[in-house]
C-alpha cells in the first residue's frame, strides 16, 4: 500500500541512479532565466542552521484548487538553497505520479552562487518507477537534475499537478530533514464548500482568508528533523496538518476529515472484493474439516493466508488502496498485505466469523489518534472473536467497547506467530474498517516474556585456555522471529554461517563444531538452537593468572544514548525478556581468585540483573534484561547513559584464576 | 470493397491466422518433463538450496538481433517461491523489444497451472532519446516442489557491420552463470554474417567438460554445460569477471589477428594517437618556464612538474557538467596538452599525458603506460580487445630507476600510482610496439597508518588524552580522496567515525586539527582529544586494563569457515600503534601481556608491553607482505588473523600499591 506523498527520503539508489542521466539535459538557449519570486528567494537573507544541514528550504507552497465539479489541482512550489557538499543530491528534483495524478507541468531552475541561471522543462525530465521493490508499481517519478549544482547554489521547482479523483482531503508534511525557513499551503475552494483541519505533532495554527474562498497556512522557521540512531519514526515527530474539504454537492467528499470518513472511503473500495469461489470455499473446508473450536479454524484458514499466498505487490492507481479480488488472489497464491487480508476476511466469513480490514503503518507512532488522516501503508486484519472464545493465548487480543475481544493478526509477516503481533504494530494504531464506519484501535503491547530469549551454556575452559561446550537457546515471540528470517534467509547450507558469524563477534577464534535448529518453520512454536564450540586462546595469561569473561556471548550495551547532542528520544523495537545462563567448568590447577561484582541497573524502560559465582570450580554467570517500555524520552537520557553503561561494565567484567600451589 | 482490397484483407487475415497458430504451438511447445524432476526434493549437488535451475537455453543471434531464454527451474522449500517473480532484463525501449513471453507451472504431482497472468512492463529511466524499461510477470500457484519455466525472446534492430569503422573491436557476452546452480544449460550463438566480418570466441573459467561446437553449416557455435554452480561473491576476491564462466565473442572487418599482431597494430595507433595530443614542444616549453628553474634538481623538476599537473582542474573526479553547463561555460574538449595547460584541466589521461609532454620538454625520458586496472578485470593478452587497457599513467626512467606516477589522480602522493594500477601488466608507449611492462607492487612501509595515543587513567576508570593519526601513501591518497567533495563539518564527522571504529568502546572525540586535506606531498595528520568512560573493568582489588586501545582496527575479516575464491588484498600497508598510559598513582602493574613478534609469509607482527614509571607503554606493528593467495591457504589465513584479533583482548593487570 502507498502513501499518498511523503517527504522522508525514498530509494537512495534510484536517486544516485538518476545522476547518470544528467547529460540527457538540453544545450543552452537564449533566455534561460528564472522567475522572478525565485530570484528574490535567492536573494533574501537567510538565518542561522545547524552546521549538519545540507540545506535549507527557502519556501515550500502548495496550493491546492478544488472546481465545481470536484476536480482538484496542485501547484507545488519549492526553493532550496544548499548549504553543503551533501546537499548537492538536492539538485535531482522529482514529483511522483500516476495514471490518476497527471503532471500537467513542470519546471526547474538552479542559479548558481555566482548567479548564472539555468531552466529546465518537462521534456528535460526522466521518469523512472517509484521503487524496484514491487514486482509493478505505477507510480512514477518525474525527475530532472538540475546543472551547476553546487554549495551556496540555489534549487527550485514548480509543477502543476492533477489530483486522484474523489478523494477530497490533502496532507501538508510542512517539517521535514531539512530546515525550513517557509511554507504555505493554500486552498482555493468554490463557493459553498467548507473545510476541517487537524495538526499532527504542531500547535494549531489558523489560517487567513486570501480573497474569495481561498484561504493560507502559513509557517516559518521550522527546525529539520535529522536522523538520529533508534529514533521513533521521523514520520511520527514531524509537524503535518490534514485538511479535508467538502460541499453538497459532491456528498462523498465529507468523508475524509474523521476516521470514520477515511474508513467508509478504504470500504467502498474493498467491500466487492471479498467474494468466495467454489475452489476457495473447497479449500476452507480441507482446512477446516474436523475442527471443531472457532479459534481452531481461524487459526488454520489464518496460517494458509499466511504463509500459503505468496507476497507480491501490483498496485496500479487507486489499487494502491484496494485489493483484488479475494477469488484471485487464492487462484494464484499471491498478493499484498491487503489481498491477504481481503482474502482471510473472506475465508473466514465462509467460516462464520466475522473480521475486517484493519490499517496500520509499519512505523509505530505515524498514526496519531488525534489526526485523522490517509496514514497508512500496511493492511492487516481484525478478526472478531466470539464472547465465548479463551483468548488468553491470543495475545494481540483486545477488547473493544464496540466491537468486542478483536484479535489483530498479520498475514503479512510469515514469521509472526498466531496469537501475536509484529514488533512494530504493536503499541500502535489500527484503523479498524467496520463497514459502518471504523475504529480506531491500539493495538497491544506484548509483555517482555513474549519476546524471550534464553541461552543456557555448559562450557569447559581448558588449561591452556581454550574454551569448549554447548549452548542452548530457545527463542520466542520477536527474537525467534529476528533469528528466523536471518536463517530462512540463507540456504540451508548457509545457516551455519549465520551462527559462526555470531559467534565471530564475541569469541575471536572460534570453530563452530555442531550445530542443530529447532521448529524453524514452525512459526507457532518456539525456536531451538543448539550449538558446540570451540574457542582457542578464550582466557588471556597473565603471569600466573588467568583471565576470563564469564558472559561469553551475546551484547545487550548500546552506546546510543552517550552522543551529548541527541534530540530525539530512544525507540526499542519491541519489549523483551533475555536471560543467559553460563556455567564454565574451570581448568584443574586454577582456582578462582577474584570474581567481579554482581550487577544491577534498572530504569524505568528496563531492568538488567547479573550474578557471578563460584562453586565446586565452576563459574555460573547469570543475567537477565528485561525491555518493559518501548520509548526514553529526552528527559530520561541521562538514566539510559548510566544503565547502559553498568550494561556494558557487566559485560566486560573479568573474573580472576589463579594456579593453585 | 474491391477485388484488391478483399485480396489485401485477405491475405492480411492469413498472416495474422498463421502468426497466431505459430504463438499458439510455441506457447505449448514446453520440453518434456520427467517423473524424477517432478519427485525432486533437493539439489543433490548443494542440498538445502531454496531452488536449481533445471535446464536453461540462450540461443542468440547477432545476425538477426534476438535471443531466446528458456529457464526451466524446481523450487525446493517455502522460501524458494519468490523466484516465481520474474523479472526480465532491462532493455532500451528504442531499440529492443521483449516478447513471446510464456510460462507455466507444474507442481509435483504433474498438473499445470498455465501463466496467463499480465506481463507488467516497469519503467526504468525514460527521457529524451533513451527509454529503459524492464517486464515482470509473477508465475501463478507457485508451491515448494513446484516446476517453473517461462521463455522470452528479445528482438533488436541487427547491427550492421558494414556501416561501421571500427576503431576497437566490437564483442558479445554470453551471461554464463547464474544466481542459482544450473544442471544443464545450453547456449548457442549465430555470430554476424556480414562478407569480410570475422570474428573470434575466447572462453574463460568454464568447467572442464564443457562442450563447444561449431556448426560450419550455419556459422554458429553451441556451448553445452552440465552442473554449472551459482557465482557467489566474497570479500577480498579477485574482480568477478575474472572468475565467473565466460565466453567472449570478438568481431573484425578484417581477419582477426594473432595477439602479438592485435597488439603491435594498436599500440601503434595508439602511439600515434597519444604522442599526436602530446606533440605541442613549444606549449610544453612555455608552461615549463613559469614551473622550473635552472637550478632545480632533476628530483625538483620532476616533483615541481608533478605539483603543476596536478593543480589542474581533474574533470575525472568531478561530477559530470551537463551539455547545457558546459556550454554555458564555455568548456571544450581538450584536443591537446596545450589545451590541457590553457584551460589549467583536464581528464585523468589528459593529466597524465601533460605530464608526460612537460616532463619530456625538461629533458626526462618520459612516457605512458596504458593498464588494466585489478579492481575491475585483468588484463587477458590473448583477447583482441583494446578496451581492457583503460587508463594511462606516467612512467619516467631517472637514474636507470624507472617511476611510475600518476599526477592524474587528484590527492596521489608522488611515487605512488592507485593500487589498481600496482602489480598489473601495461602497454608501455613506443613506437616499437607491443612493449609490456609490469608495475611494481610498492612495500608496506609505502603506506601506512600510525596511531600515536599519550592518554592518562583517571581515577573514575576513564581514558582521556591526545591521539594522533598519521596516514601515508595509499592510505593518506585514498582518504583525501574520499573526502574530497566533503566540507569541514563532513571531513570532521567522518574522522571522528573513523576513530570510533578503531576502539573496542564508545568514546567522547573531538577533532582537535587536520593539517591539510588539499595537498599530496605531505602525510596526513589528524589530531584528537579522547575520553573513553569506564575502560577499565574492575575484580575485587584488581583493575583489567584492554591492552589495545584501537582493537577494533584489527577485526578478522575472514570470518566464514569456506572460501571459494583466491584471496586479493589491494595494497601492502603498515599499521603502527603506539600507545603509553600513565596511571594513577594508587595503582600498580601486577602483570603484562606477553610480548609478541612473528613472522610469515602474510605479515609480520610485533607487540610489545612495557611499563615504567606509572606509566603503560604498548607498540603494535603489523605489516601485511602478501598480496595475492591461494583459497587453499585460506584456513590458515583466517586462523592467523584470528589470533591477531585474538591479542586484541589481552589485558593489563593493575593493583592497588601498598
Amino acid at each position: 500500500m502507498n502513501k499518498p506523498c511523503s517527504k522522508w527520503p525514498t530509494n537512495a539508489l534510484l536517486v544516485a541512479g538518476l545522476c547518470l542521466l544528467v547529460f540527457a539535459t538540453r544545450p543552452a538557449q537564449a533566455g534561460d532565466s528564472a522567475p522572478d519570486w525565485l530570484r528574490q528567494l535567492a536573494h533574501a537573507p537567510l538565518g542561522t542552521y545547524p552546521d549538519e544541514a545540507d540545506g535549507v528550504v527557502l519556501l515550500d507552497e502548495q496550493t491546492l484548487t478544488v472546481k465545481d465539479n470536484g476536480d482538484m489541482f496542485i501547484t507545488y512550489r519549492r526553493a532550496v538553497k544548499i548549504l553543503r557538499p551533501g546537499g548537492k543530491s538536492l539538485g535531482l528534483v522529482m514529483a511522483r505520479c500516476d495514471k490518476d495524478t497527471k503532471l500537467e507541468s513542470i519546471r526547474a531552475w538552479s542559479i548558481t552562487a555566482s548567479g548564472q541561471e539555468y531552466e529546465l522543462k518537462d521534456k528535460d525530465a526522466v521518469e523512472t518507477s517509484l521503487y524496484d521493490e514491487a514486482l509493478y508499481i505505477d507510480i512514477r517519478l518525474k525527475a530532472i537534475k538540475l546543472p551547476a549544482v553546487d554549495v551556496g547554489s540555489v534549487v527550485a521547482f514548480e509543477y502543476q499537478q492533477r489530483r486522484r479523483p474523489q478523494q477530497f482531503t490533502d496532507r501538508w508534511s510542512f517539517q521535514e530533514q531539512l530546515p525550513v525557513k517557509s511554507a504555505r499551503f493554500n486552498i482555493n475552494l468554490p463557493a459553498g464548500w467548507e473545510y476541517q483541519y487537524n495538526f499532527g505533532n504542531w500547535p494549531e495554527k489558523k489560517p487567513t482568508n486570501i480573497g474569495g474562498n481561498s484561504w493560507r497556512w502559513e509557517m516559518n522557521d521550522i527546525d529539520g528533523i535529522v536522523e538520529e540512531p533508534d529514533m521513533p519514526a521521523a514520520e511520527s515527530l514531524a509537524g503535518a496538518m490534514v485538511v479535508a474539504f467538502y460541499s453538497a454537492s459532491q456528498p462523498q467528499s465529507s468523508r475524509m476529515s474523521t476516521w470514520d470518513g477515511v474508513a467508509d472511503w478504504t470500504n467502498s473500495l474493498n467491500v466487492g472484493r471479498r467474494v468466495a469461489s467454489p475452489k476457495m470455499q473447497q479449500k476452507i473446508a480441507e482446512l477446516t474439516a474436523g475442527k471443531q473450536e472457532t479459534v481452531s479454524k481461524i487459526h488454520a484458514v489464518a496460517s494458509y493466508a499466511q504463509h500459503n499466498v505468496r507476497y507480491v505487490e501490483i498496485s496500479i492507481g487507486i489499487g494502491g488502496v484496494q485489493a483484488h479480488m479475494a477469488a484471485d488472489t487464492f487462484a494464484n497464491s499471491y498478493g499484498d498485505c491487503k489481498d491477504k487480508a481481503t482474502l482471510l476476511i473472506t475465508m473466514l466469513h465462509e467460516v462464520g466469523v466475522e473480521a475486517y480490514l484493519a490499517l496500520v503503518d509499519s512505523e509505530r507512532g505515524v498514526v496519531n489518534p488525534s489526526f485523522p488522516a490517509w496514514s497508512f501503508n500496511h493492511a492487516i486484519v481484525a478478526i472478531r472473536l466470539p464472547a465465548s472464545v479463551d483468548a488468553s493465548n491470543l495475545y494481540a487480543t483486545v477488547d473493544d467497547p464496540k466491537l468486542g475481544k478483536i484479535l489483530f493478526f498479520d498475514p503479512t509477516s510469515e514469521m509472526t506467530a498466531f496469537g501475536m503481533l509484529p514488533a512494530q504494530e504493536q503499541n500502535s494504531y489500527s484503523l479498524v474498517v467496520t463497514g459502518n464506519g471504523g475504529e480506531l484501535i491500539k493495538m497491544p503491547l506484548l509483555a517482555p516474556p513474549l519476546n524471550r530469549l534464553l541461552r543456557v551454556a555448559h562450557l569447559q575452559l581448558t588449561p591452556e585456555g581454550h574454551l569448549l561446550g554447548e549452548v542452548h537457546e530457545i527463542r520466542s515471540g520477536y527474537e525467534a522471529s529476528v533469528m528466523r528470517a536471518r536463517l530462512l534467509g540463507a540456504d540451508r547450507d548457509k545457516r551455519v554461517k549465520v551462527i559462526e558469524s555470531f559467534l565471530g563477534e564475541f569469541l575471536d577464534r572460534s570453530r563452530l563444531t555442531y550445530a542443530s535448529i529447532g521448529g524453524l518453520d514452525k512459526y507457532d512454536e518456539p525456536l531451538i538452537l543448539n550449538y558446540k564450540f570451540e574457542a582457542a586462546n578464550y582466557a588471556k595469561s597473565a603471569g600466573d593468572l588467568m583471565l576470563v569473561r564469564p558472559r561469553v556471548l551475546g551484547n545487550k550495551a548500546s552506546g546510543v544514548a552517550e552522543d551529548k547532542k541527541r534530540k530525539y528520544p530512544v525507540a526499542y523495537e519491541t519489549t523483551s525478556l533475555q536471560s543467559d545462563d553460563i556455567e564454565i567448568k574451570l581448568p584443574a590447577g586454577y582456582q578462582v581468585d577474584e570474581l567481579p561484582a554482581s550487577a544491577k541497573v534498572s530504569a524505568p524502560f528496563a531492568e538488567y540483573v547479573s550474578t557471578v559465582e563460584a562453586k565446586d570450580n565452576v563459574l555460573h554467570y547469570n543475567r537477565s534484561y528485561t525491555v518493559k517500555d518501548l520509548l526514553v524520552p529526552m528527559d530520561e537520557m541521562s538514566t539510559l547513559r548510566t544503565f547502559m553503561r553498568g550494561v556494558a561494565a557487566d559485560e566486560r567484567n573479568t573474573a580472576v584464576l589463579k594456579k593453585t600451589p | 470493397m474491391n477485388k484488391s482490397t478483399f485480396l489485401l484483407l485477405s491475405a492480411v487475415l492469413v498472416l495474422l491466422l498463421l502468426g497466431s497458430m505459430q504463438t499458439a504451438q510455441a506457447k505449448d511447445d514446453w520440453l518434456p518433463i520427467t517423473p524424477e524432476d517432478l519427485a525432486l526434493k533437493d539439489n543433490p549437488a548443494v542440498p538445502g538450496s531454496k531452488a536449481m535451475i533445471l535446464y536453461r537455453s540462450i540461443e542468440r543471434d547477432d545476425a538477426t538481433g534476438s535471443e531466446t531464454e528458456y529457464v526451466r527451474m524446481k523450487i525446493f522449500p517455502e522460501e524458494g517461491k519468490s523466484y516465481g517473480d520474474v523479472v526480465l532484463p532491462q532493455f532500451d525501449r528504442e531499440s529492443f523489444n521483449i516478447e513471446s513471453i510464456h510460462g507455466r507451472t507444474i507442481h509435483p504431482d504433474g498438473s499445470i497451472v498455465p501463466f496467463d497472468g499480465k506481463v507488467y512492463e516497469k519503467i526504468v529511466a525514460q527521457g529524451r532519446g533513451f527509454k529503459y524499461h524492464t517486464k515482470a510477470f509473477t508465475m501463478p500457484d507457485v508451491t515448494p516442489g513446484s516446476i517453473l519455466e517461462y521463455r522470452y525472446v528479445i528482438h533488436w534492430e541487427a547491427y550492421d557491420p558494414a556501416s561501421h569503422v571500427y576503431y576497437y573491436f566490437p564483442r558479445t557476452e554470453l551471461d554464463i552463470q547464474h544466481e542459482l546452480y544450473q544442471r544443464t544449460a545450453h547456449f548457442k550463438i549465430h555470430p554476424m554474417h556480414q562478407d569480410q566480418l570475422f570474428w573470434t570466441l575466447r572462453t574463460l573459467n568454464l568447467p572442464q567438460d564443457s562442450k563447444i561446437s561449431q556448426d560450419k553449416m550455419t556459422d554458429s557455435v553451441s556451448l553445452d554445460l552440465t552442473n554449472l554452480p551459482a557465482f557467489e561473491k566474497e570479500t577480498f576476491m579477485p574482480p568477478a569477471s575474472e572468475l565467473a564462466a565466460r565466453v567472449l565473442f570478438f568481431y573484425s572487418d578484417t581477419r582477426i589477428p594473432a595477439p602479438d599482431e592485435y597488439w603491435k597494430d594498436f599500440g601503434n595507433k595508439w602511439h600515434g594517437w597519444a604522442e599526436g595530443f602530446m606533440d605541442k614542444r613549444g606549449a610544453a616549453s612555455r608552461d615549463l618556464a613559469s614551473v622550473i628553474s635552472g637550478g632545480d634538481s632533476n628530483d625538483v623538476k620532476l616533483h615541481k612538474i608533478y605539483e603543476h599537473v596536478q593543480s589542474f582542474e581533474n574533470w575525472t573526479y568531478e561530477a559530470a557538467k551537463s551539455q547545457k553547463e558546459a556550454k554555458t561555460l564555455k568548456l571544450r574538449d581538450n584536443k591537446s596538452v596545450e589545451d590541457v595547460m590553457k584551460s589549467k584541466a583536464g581528464y585523468r589521461n589528459e593529466l597524465n599525458r601533460t605530464f608526460v609532454a612537460l616532463a619530456r620538454a625538461a629533458g626526462f625520458d618520459a612516457t605512458l603506460v596504458r593498464v588494466t586496472e585489478r579492481d575491475s578485470a585483468l588484463l587477458h593478452k590473448e583477447w583482441p580487445s583494446s578496451s581492457q587497457l583503460t587508463y594511462e599513467i606516467a612512467l619516467v626512467r631517472q637514474d636507470g630507476k624507472s617511476v611510475y606516477l600518476d599526477p592524474g589522480s587528484p590527492f596521489c602522493p608522488y611515487g605512488v600510482v592507485p593500487w589498481e594500477d600496482t602489480g598489473v601488466t601495461g602497454l608501455q608507449l613506443d613506437k616499437n610496439a607491443p612493449v609490456w611492462v609490469t608495475t611494481p607492487v610498492p612495500e608496506a612501509s609505502g603506506s601506512g597508518i600510525k596511531r600515536f595515543a599519550k592518554l592518562a587513567l583517571q581515577e573514575d576508570g576513564s581514558l582521556t588524552g591526545d591521539v594522533e593519526v598519521t596516514f601515508t601513501g595509499q592510505d593518506a591518497f585514498h582518504r583525501r580522496l574520499a573526502e574530497r567533495n566533503e566540507d569541514e563539518t563532513g571531513r570532521k564527522k567522518a574522522m571522528q567515525e573513523l576513530l570510533q571504529d578503531w576502539l573496542i568502546q564508545k568514546a567522547d572525540i573531538e577533532l582537535v586539527k587536520v593539517n591539510d586535506w588539499k595537498v599530496s606531498t605531505a602525510p596526513l595528520v589528524v589530531d584528537y582529544k579522547l575520553t573513553v568512560p569506564g575502560y577499565v573493568s574492575q575484580t575485587g582489588h584488581r583493575l583489567l586494563l584492554p591492552s589495545t586501545l584501537f582493537a577494533g582496527a584489527y577485526r578478522n575479516p575472514f570470518t566464514g569457515t569456506k572460501r571459494l575464491h583466491p584471496i586479493f588484498m589491494e595494497y601492502l600497508y603498515d599499521r603502527n600503534d603506539d600507545v603509553s598510559i600513565s596511571l594513577p598513582t594508587k595503582f600498580q602493574v601486577e602483570s603484562l601481556p606477553k610480548t609478541v613478534n612473528s613472522q610469515n609469509g602474510v605479515a609480520d607482527l610485533t607487540i610489545t608491553y612495557a611499563s615504567e614509571n606509572g606509566t603503560l607503554h604498548m607498540t603494535r606493528d603489523f605489516k601485511l607482505k602478501g598480496l595475492f593467495l591461494d583459497q587453499k591457504y585460506y584456513s590458515a589465513l583466517r586462523s592467523y588473523y584470528q589470533g591477531i584479533q585474538s591479542e586484541t583482548n589481552e589485558q593489563a593487570v593493575l593493583k592497588m600499591a601498598n
